[in-house]
């Protein structure tokens, strides 16, 4: 099985809320020189998918990240925990992407490496969490797509997968070419060994321009009636404290479940 | 007629004596040489290095044994019993000497002082066999006792008594001593009194004299064969493995020589391990020293290093080998029945069925449950008469585990992840490595600074809330002492003592080499760090990637700048302080008075002592990665030592290290002591507006920026 794993880099997800700002004019978060720059946890989901798949069945992986020469860090770590190959689409600072563009730079990407079974993206990227791309990959591709994965398995050919529904999981039978956008219930990505680590560090990463891959954002203008982002906002979160007391431990215990069946929680 | 000793009194044909030594000795060589190979499969190890210095050890620690005197009653007995032997073997080879040199020096005042001597050590001996049973049988939790143990003691008491009553029946037969020799042989001459009371027949008495001399002869020639294939073996291995002791810092892990080449890393087969790492498994007196030193073992945690060393020992006699393919079993087959004895224990469980990975982990003789529980505390080793080196072992268990097959505790691993993706342990965090800074006005040092002394903050410090106050005071009084200082706010990462003592050193290397490049970026010569983990790796593992800096620690820089009357305190706490040893400051560093000397100056007085203090201080429960990991199982460790803390009477619980504080104010929380003992980074008692007792620190910014009332003169 051939599988293409799409992953991107992202502001860490578990910095400090105090340390991103919104860019008004560009309405873009902008992290703060303390924040590093990380693996979206969900795309690491979609490796061990993907490498899971080829310890099952076999077949080659290769991961594809559209991004600055950072994103090189992302491609490496992948490498690492077993991915056989992976080039960087390069992407410039500053150039403004959203999920439309990405997805059919991604899609003439995955053109470019050709043949294919599976492609498995994380679910949503941690810095924007618009879950897009995926499904959007997928329909620029034109192939099946199953959203919020939490289980793939073989099946002759095809794959069992089963998905997360609001109520519920859903399980369908899919055959290939698909898409899937893998959520973190799937697995739990593995810790690469050090003698991989290592080998994956001395990697070069090659990179696709855009106009190896044939992707020109101009042409697609028009063909997107597209959504124009009005606001852009960091929730202000307000705590309010409430002790519930009790004589004893069991009746403390007792008040605050009430309380929180009050307040519908239980 | 001078007083001599008439050789072969009452005996004949005792040249015999000699074959039965040779015996004896070939028995003994041979079972020690079967020993000798099991090591000699081990990889090179130059520990030949520096004669003189391990002489000089071997002569305190073996000779007089300061190490096993740790402990008065154990340690008395065991020199009553090893200067007895000694002085016996002595007294013994110097008959021999006289027998056959033909110079006749046992005879006179001389002779009278050496039976006089010979006698005191041989009742030495007796009393030590006496407390030595005593503890065993008393105590039973204290040692593991077998009946290979009491065969020990048995024989022992044996040849003494057998010693005494060839001589009393010797002193009670006509002819057999002078009346001074008597005199001067208090244990002889005392048998002799008593056989004269109860035997009247000269001609009983003498042949009771020869048989005793001939039973004598056997048992002390039986325990001499013994001594190669028991625990007896000690007599050689431990001095041995005492004069091939390490002299590398104590803080200091190996390195891995080839990282970047290997194929594999860590320990999956015995002969992995060096040979003086395989002497060690041999030397192990099973004192259980070492267990009751353990954090974890004494909280009911699955690791006990005295069975960790033994199952080793097991594993390195031919315990089950693999019988899947992979040719690892061949070169050792030959060495494999070298029991005896001491040979091959029990173990439980054995190899897992089904399992078809042939490590030793693999097989489970050593549990990764028990290699992850280690908090690196080094009280094992410190406690060790023997100097056996658990940590370097069991690191290489963690080494192979994370490196060879990235398998670790999911806690461990979440760290080990946010080392590498964030070069911090913490994950989450309220705050980055500058807010505090930020707070207090100071910049990070940028292209073009140097800075010869740098402040390091360290990523505990600086991200866990518990310690942020800390890391504030600590740069107050830095500003208050008007030093010059810089920082790495966002710059810094970690030193990677995470990383290397949870068997990542691929990681630890990476980050090394990035702090090494930053140092020389901003000419830092000295750091001070309130962290004893980045202290003890700078200080004794950076010096592996080309650093060359002198590192001191908060304690030690506070208490130079108050001897040096730049910092003063003048309204000492009014606050009982007792004062917990961090692991890596002490044990590992040997940094003890330094931090008390603070505590004495913010106190006013000398701090309280715990019961375990200074080198057998109790861990935290944080070193080793454990900051990071779930404690489960047994009793919390914070929880004992909070407990010792409370039995001093203190009110405040200092400590000089943040995960220790970290640590045991999860301990307070945990024995429900909130509100009767507080706990504080030294450098918190030392700020002034701690002395003034205010409870509620709120994080605002409203303390004053500098200690007036703490400085004086400098250039302010």
């Amino acid at each position: 099985m051939n599988i293409i794993v799409c992953v991107k880099q992202v502001p860490d997800p578990e910095a400090p809320t105090a340390q991103f700002r919104i860019d008004e004019a560009t309405k873009r978060l902008r992290p703060s020189k303390s924040v590093n720059l990380v693996a979206n946890p969900f795309d690491m989901n979609a490796v061990e998918a993907a490498i899971q798949l080829k310890e099952a069945v076999g077949g080659k992986i290769t991961v594809l990240s559209l991004g600055p020469e950072s994103s090189s860090d992302v491609l490496k770590q992948a490498v690492a925990m077993g991915a056989d190959e992976a080039v960087r689409i390069d992407s410039q600072a500053g150039e403004s992407w959203d999920s439309f563009l990405t997805a059919h730079a991604l899609a003439a990407a995955v053109r470019k490496v050709g043949q294919f079974d599976l492609i498995l993206c994380g679910r949503q990227a941690a810095d924007t969490n618009a879950g897009q791309m995926g499904v959007g990959l997928a329909t620029a591709l034109g192939i099946s797509c199953v959203s919020f994965a939490s289980r793939v398995e073989p099946r002759n050919g095809k794959i069992e997968v089963e998905r997360i529904a609001d109520k519920g999981r859903e399980v369908f039978e899919v055959a290939l070419p698909a898409l899937l956008t893998v959520s973190n219930e799937m697995n739990h990505p593995r810790f690469p060994t050090a003698m991989k680590l290592i080998a994956a560090g001395r990697q070069q990463i090659p990179s696709w321009s855009l106009a190896e891959i044939g992707f020109d954002a101009g042409q697609l203008s028009g063909q997107w009636a597209g959504i124009e982002e009005t606001e852009h906002f960091i929730p202000r979160p307000t705590t309010t404290c409430e002790f519930v007391e009790g004589e004893t431990l069991e009746e403390a215990g007792e008040k605050l479940a009430l309380r929180l069946r009050a307040e519908k929680v239980l | 007629m001078e007083v001599t000793r008439e050789i072969y009194w009452n005996i004949e044909s005792g040249k015999l004596v000699y074959l039965f030594a040779v015996l004896a000795l070939s028995v003994a060589a041979f079972g020690l040489y079967s020993r000798y190979l099991l090591w000699s499969r081990g990889k090179p190890e130059e520990r030949f290095d520096n004669p003189p210095r391990r002489l000089a050890s071997l002569l305190a620690y073996g000779l007089a044994q300061l190490r096993v005197l740790r402990h008065p009653v154990a340690g008395l007995m065991h020199l009553a019993l090893f200067s007895g032997f000694l002085v016996l073997l002595i007294a013994t080879l110097l008959i021999a000497v006289q027998e056959n040199a033909g110079v006749h020096f046992l005879q006179g005042d001389f002779y009278l002082g050496f039976s006089l001597f010979a006698d005191v050590f041989g009742l030495l001996i007796l009393l030590g066999v006496g407390v030595a049973l005593g503890r065993r049988l008393l105590k039973p939790g204290m040692l593991e006792t077998g009946a290979r143990d009491l065969v020990v003691l048995a024989g022992i008491f044996l040849i003494v008594l057998t010693g005494f009553l060839t001589e009393g029946f010797r002193m009670a037969s006509p002819g057999g001593s002078l009346d001074v020799e008597r005199l001067w042989s208090p244990g002889g001459n005392a048998v002799a009194a008593v056989t004269r009371t109860l035997v009247s027949q000269e001609e009983f008495i003498l042949s009771l004299h020869r048989y005793m001399w001939w039973i004598h002869m056997f048992v002390s020639m039986a325990f001499l064969g013994y001594v190669g294939w028991s625990k007896l073996s000690h007599l050689l291995f431990s001095p041995l493995n005492i004069y091939f002791r390490s002299f590398k810092p104590k803080g200091r892990l190996k390195s891995i020589p080839d990282l970047e080449s290997a194929q594999s890393f860590g320990v999956e087969r015995i002969e992995q391990f060096t040979w003086k790492q395989l002497l060690d498994l041999d030397a192990c007196t099973e004192c259980c020293r070492c267990r009751h030193a353990c954090p974890a073992f004494m909280t009911d945690k699955p690791l006990s290093p005295k069975e960790f060393i033994l199952k080793l020992r097991a594993e390195m006699e031919g315990g089950p080998r693999p019988t899947s393919p992979g040719g690892t079993a061949t070169c050792t087959d030959s060495v494999q029945s070298a029991g005896g004895p001491s040979g091959p224990r029990q173990r439980p469980g054995g190899p897992s069925e089904g399992q078809t990975d042939g490590s030793i982990l693999g097989r489970g003789v050593v549990s990764e449950e028990e290699v992850w529980e280690c908090r690196t505390c080094f009280a094992c080793q410190e406690e060790c008469p023997v100097f056996v080196e658990h940590l370097d072992k069991l690191m290489e268990f963690r080494r192979y585990l994370v490196m060879t097959t990235g398998k670790m505790p999911a806690s461990a691993e979440q760290a080990m992840t946010s080392l590498m993706m964030r070069n911090h342990p913490w994950g989450r965090t309220e705050f980055t490595r500058e807010t505090w800074a930020e707070k207090l006005g100071i910049k990070e040092l940028s292209e073009g600074d140097t800075s010869p002394l740098l402040f390091w903050v360290g990523c505990t410090s600086a991200l866990v809330d518990q310690n942020v106050e800390a890391t504030e005071s600590l740069a107050k009084i830095l500003q208050a002492a008007g030093v010059q200082f810089g920082i790495l706010g966002s710059q810094e990462i970690c030193c990677g003592d995470p990383a290397r003592r949870m068997g990542n050193d691929y990681s630890f290397v990476e980050m090394a080499r990035k702090n090494v490049e930053l140092f020389t970026r901003y000419g830092v010569e000295k750091i001070v760090t309130a962290c004893p983990h980045c202290f003890n790796t700078f200080k004794n593992e950076y010096s592996d990637f080309g650093a060359n800096l002198d590192v001191v620690h908060h304690s030690q820089f506070i208490a130079e700048l108050l001897r040096d009357g730049r910092l003063t305190i003048d309204v000492p706490l009014n606050r009982r302080i007792c004062y917990h040893d961090s692991c890596y400051l002490g044990r590992y560093n040997d940094i003890y008075e330094a931090p008390r000397e603070v505590l004495a100056a913010a106190g006013g007085t000398q701090p309280l002592e715990m019961a375990s203090t200074r080198s057998s201080s109790f861990c935290c429960g944080g070193g080793g990665g454990h900051a990071w990991m779930e404690e489960t199982g047994g009793t919390r460790i914070g929880n004992v030592r909070v407990n010792e803390a409370l039995e001093t009477g203190a009110e405040v619980l200092a400590t000089a290290c943040p995960f220790c504080l970290q640590l045991l104010r999860d301990g307070v929380k945990g024995v429900g002591a909130e509100g009767r003992i507080e706990v504080l980074d030294i450098a918190e008692l030392v700020q002034k507006d701690v002395r003034t007792g205010e409870k509620e620190k709120e994080m605002t910014p409203e303390r004053p920026a500098s200690i007036e009332k703490t400085t004086h003169g400098e250039d302010k």
